[in-house]
């Protein structure tokens, strides 16, 4: 009572104004133009945003009662087939995902097999995700290359009428996601791996008698589960949300919500924006609603964990079946890597024919000319990708440590979590448009700085993610040494805690760039078409479906953030060779010393 | 006498103004191109055919060397996304300034521009280059069925053409009635973009004219008293084929470009296009195989023509026209219709043409899957474009699910 009496001191007031700054630098940076993008959808999907559209072309619209709009929208037989579909596939997607990412982890134990596959996982992500989809077209449609290796040549010269993709059961969109999603999970996984006692807590089960599998399930997950909790929700919100992925290889008729949407908005029809706005917020309703299921099965599967520990129960299978379920496992691990592959290389091989008919296995002629023409118009695209990447990735870095550099003085930390989460889970759908309207009104659309805004929206997330629990697991001891030999605050970061921290701080660089790389909606919407980069360009000649385009652009966009996180990973080796401990080894928790 | 004497004043007079208005125009023109100087025009086209893209970078390299103008290409997936932009921009009051200073449009986009005052202009009447448009052509004057009245510079012809490959197809149908008897014979290798892609909704409408026994209607704008019995035939007409579609008609493919796709594979023997030299350039491109060939309907198909609009903020407007001008000139016509480059058919007349403009447009080889005149048969006028939202919701409700 006393304390709470006492008059604040000065440090406790500059403290408090300190993190009253860092609080509202975040809610104008990431908040404020999402919530008003999101009341912008909001008054448009009850046709009361007069100003927005003041014209005869909607007028009937508009001038009807509130909520009229929702009526056609629910009538719409496609409607709970769309819904349905992007539920189905969302959530397939990210259980099969996590699935794969804890079967990958009990199958390959060695730290060696882990330290391959993470060197792996990089460039993997780097494939855009449009690409990965035109990549799995070219490997399984009808007249893909899987079944012209099977079929091909005993067929009467014409491919089969089967739905093998888009499917209206959305087969091909999970597998495409599940492709794309899981590489990402894994490289998390294997990134908190490290910062826990997995190791400590696995030699731990196995002296209770545990079989590995069992006691990654029951005493290391629970460890990793925090740090993976953020990745996994932003893996279902994009499943439910993405367009990119699904408007290429998933059901057509009717497509999933999110495509649906995107199609009213790309209508001439001004009137279908309308509905497409109140079905933005259906989309929106429909993923909270997920985030609270998953929320509560998080809660039942910890009370099954719990209690299955309690128990004391012992996996008690005959050595034979672990044997069968690690080949099993293998095996499907190892189809989905050879897919990958597969699915990237036909790309590349494309890119290179310049006719490759079906039934042939391979083009029967060969050009370079698809790559020369990118060569031509390529160093505008290349120029504004790279400045716009470098330096949303570089602000992007600067406000992530002068946040997590605060919090780490702050008695209470920093409480940005539900800003950062916002543009994980928001779809881009719902807030682009409302973003965009903003923007004109202050007569900031088309301007760089606004664009470079837009694109910190969602680089700083994922940044954030990426570097916040290195930085703050640093051990203190490091900085409170160096102030013991005589360096000043400033002094002991620059030259004791940055270079130390320097493997993490590339690699969230190598993360924004790659991000900010990512962006169509954000970066056509608010550029105004003034800023094309590899991706606006491969996104508008996807619509060409001319595969040998697609190819090269899928690896001209790939190439930047490839090379981003290549030097992510080889700059700490080249400037620190010889220091061991600074490699950027994120198994090493687990290596042998 | 006297008669004589004021029918020749009134002649004299006639002369004398027409001179000063051509004189006047001349003026004006060269203040215009004076204006236009160093400005940059943002053209914001669809950007899916590397052909076309192609085209524009040959045409910005002349503007900027004859007039000094920087043509900047902006490629957009879809013409709609940049009128909503124009929209948004009015509707934010941004009356200078805007982002867009020349559009590729037609069609429904055009009705939205239109009816909403986005538009700057009249203007393309009084393009010096105008005076070799074929005005006969109803879709110069009329964008599906909506007056045009200057606010946009004819650009391109197209006509509704059919695709096959010669090598897999003897006999491709030439009509509606013949397709459901080929649909029949080869289940699964027909299909039609899934509406509203541009081509699956121009399907729909080739069938309800095909179909229909008063053609005529659709030019009156869209009622609601009479949409069931007019299009009642397309319905009866889908109901047929259907069933024997790829898919079973359950699914459709997303756009004509996806059909060229599949058409080169052969998943379909059938693909759709607004361009009579689409398969002439797409065989040049390697995009699809040299027996590729063309065909029409015997009853005629639709024919519409696209065009270059400038928004009304547009800050480059005097640049926006230069351009617009010079796409039309006989030599970037021709360009434009040779499929080694584009294959995009003229809008000029030929006939108005000099000798030595019209030998440009003899010299171009067609290639061996485009038509000829005679072969293309007439034009089916393109519907009101009121029509549209109202076939697609209908065709959504039956069969968008």
């Amino acid at each position: 009572m006393a304390t709470a009496l006492r008059p604040l001191t000065r440090r406790q007031w500059r403290q408090y104004w300190q993190s009253a700054g860092l609080h509202s630098l975040a809610v104008l940076l990431l908040g404020v133009p999402l919530l008003l993008g999101l009341t912008g959808t909001v008054l448009l999907s009850l046709g009361s945003w007069q100003p927005f559209i003041s014209s005869s072309a909607i007028s009937s619209a508009a001038s009807s009662p509130p909520l009229s709009l929702w009526q056609p929208l629910l009538q719409l037989p496609a409607l709970p087939h769309a819904i349905l579909l992007s539920l189905t596939t969302g959530w397939a997607a990210t259980l099969l995902s996590l699935s794969l990412t804890l079967l990958i982890l009990m199958v390959l134990r060695s730290p060696r097999q882990l330290h391959w596959l993470q060197r792996w996982l990089a460039p993997i992500l780097a494939i855009p995700h449009a690409a990965m989809a035109f990549g799995l077209m070219a490997l399984l449609a009808p007249s893909g290359w899987l079944l012209r290796l099977l079929v091909g040549g005993r067929s009467n010269g014409l491919p089969p009428d089967w739905s093998c993709v888009q499917g209206s059961s959305g087969m091909s969109l999970i597998l495409a996601l599940v492709l794309k999603e899981t590489p990402f999970l894994l490289l998390m996984t294997l990134s908190a791996l490290a910062r826990t006692d997995a190791e400590k807590r696995s030699q731990l089960a196995a002296t209770l008698g545990y079989p590995p599998g069992q006691a990654l399930l029951l005493l290391v997950w629970p460890a990793l589960y925090p740090a993976l909790r953020l990745p996994l929700l932003a893996v279902l919100a994009y499943g439910l949300s993405n367009v990119d992925m699904a408007a290429i290889i998933g059901p057509g008729n009717p497509p999933t919500l999110a495509v649906l949407i995107w199609r009213w908005l790309a209508d001439a029809d001004v009137q279908q924006w309308l509905p497409a706005s109140a079905a933005a917020l259906l989309l929106l309703a429909m993923m909270l609603l997920s985030l609270l299921v998953w929320l509560g099965l998080e809660q039942s599967g910890r009370w099954l964990l719990l209690r299955l520990t309690r128990s004391g129960w012992r996996w008690q299978w005959p050595a034979r079946w672990h044997a069968l379920g690690r080949g099993m496992a293998s095996l499907l691990i190892g189809l989905l890597m050879v897919s990958t592959v597969l699915a990237v290389l036909l790309l590349l091989c494309w890119s290179f024919s310049w006719r490759w008919p079906y039934p042939a296995l391979w083009p029967q002629s060969w050009t370079t000319q698809h790559w020369f023409s990118l060569w031509q118009a390529g160093s505008e695209l290349l120029g504004n990708s790279l400045l716009l990447g470098l330096s949303s990735a570089l602000c992007g870095l600067l406000l992530c440590v002068l946040w997590l550099e605060w919090s780490a003085h702050q008695q209470r930390p920093l409480h940005l979590g539900l800003w950062l989460w916002l543009p994980l889970l928001l779809p881009q759908l719902v807030y682009a448009f409302g973003l965009q309207w903003l923007l004109l009104r202050l007569g900031w659309d088309g301007n760089a700085l606004a664009l470079l805004w837009a694109h910190l929206l969602v680089v700083l997330p994922y940044m954030y993610l990426s570097l916040a629990d290195s930085y703050r697991g640093l051990d203190p001891r490091y900085q409170q040494q160096a102030r013991l030999l005589g360096m000043n605050y400033w002094q002991a970061l620059w030259r004791v805690k940055w270079p130390i921290l320097s493997p993490a701080l590339v690699t969230a660089l190598a993360v924004g760039f790659a991000v900010s790389n990512g962006q169509y909606l954000l970066t056509l919407y608010i550029g105004g078409g003034r800023f094309p980069t590899l991706t606006t360009e491969a996104v508008s000649l996807a619509s060409s479906w001319d595969m040998r385009v697609i190819g090269v652009y899928a690896f001209a966009q790939l190439s930047l953030p490839l090379l981003g996180f290549a030097l992510a990973l080889y700059w700490p080796k080249w400037r620190y060779a010889g220091l061991q401990g600074m490699q950027p080894d994120v198994v090493k928790g687990r290596s042998e010393p | 006498m006297r008669g004589m004497w004021r029918r020749c004043l009134s002649l004299l007079v006639m002369l004398v103004t027409l001179c000063a208005a051509i004189s006047v125009q001349a003026e004006d023109w060269n203040t215009l191109l004076k204006h236009a100087r160093g400005e940059t025009v943002y053209f914001n086209a669809w950007g899916g055919s590397p052909r076309v893209n192609d085209y524009i970078g040959w045409a910005a390299a002349e503007v900027k060397s004859r007039y000094g103008i920087n043509l900047k290409l902006v490629k957009v997936a879809d013409t709609s996304a940049v009128v909503g932009r124009i929209l948004a921009e009015k509707a934010a009051g941004r009356e200078k300034q805007g982002s867009v200073d020349l559009l590729w449009v037609n069609g429904e986009n055009f009705r939205t521009l239109k009816q909403n005052g986005l538009l700057f202009g009249p203007f393309s009447t009084s393009l010096p280059n105008y005076e070799w448009v074929d005005r006969s052509k109803p879709s110069v004057s009329h964008d599906f069925a909506i007056p045009v009245e200057g606010m946009e510079s004819p650009w391109g012809m197209a006509q509704l053409v059919f695709l096959y490959d010669s090598a897999r197809v003897e006999q491709p149908p030439h009509s509606m009635e013949a397709l459901l008897a080929f649909a029949r014979e080869h289940p699964g290798r027909v299909s039609y973009p899934l509406p509203p892609a541009f081509l699956g909704t121009t399907f729909l409408k080739q069938a309800l004219l095909e179909t229909m026994k008063r053609p005529m209607r659709l030019l009156q704008p869209y009622d609601e008293a009479d949409f069931s019995e007019v299009t009642a035939p397309l319905w009866d007409y889908l109901d047929q084929l259907h069933p024997y579609l790829w898919h079973q008609g359950k699914d459709f493919p997303a756009s004509a470009e996806v059909m060229n796709h599949m058409l080169d594979s052969g998943e379909l023997l059938l693909s759709i296009s607004f361009n009579p030299n689409e398969a002439s350039a797409a065989i040049l491109a390697g995009q699809l195989p040299g027996s590729v060939r063309t065909y029409v309907h015997d009853k005629g198909t639709l024919a519409n023509t696209h065009f270059l609009a400038i928004p009304f903020n547009s800050n480059h407007k005097a640049a926006a026209q230069v351009v617009a001008n010079f796409l039309l000139s006989p030599e970037a016509q021709a360009r434009k219709e040779d499929p080694s480059f584009w294959g995009d058919p003229t809008v000029l007349d030929l006939k108005l043409l000099s000798a030595e403009d019209q030998a440009r447009f003899q010299a171009i080889q067609h290639g061996s899957a485009t038509l000829t005149a005679e072969e293309m048969g007439h034009v089916l006028a393109e519907p009101h474009a009121s029509w549209v939202p109202a076939l697609e919701q209908e065709w959504q409700r039956r069969y968008g699910h």
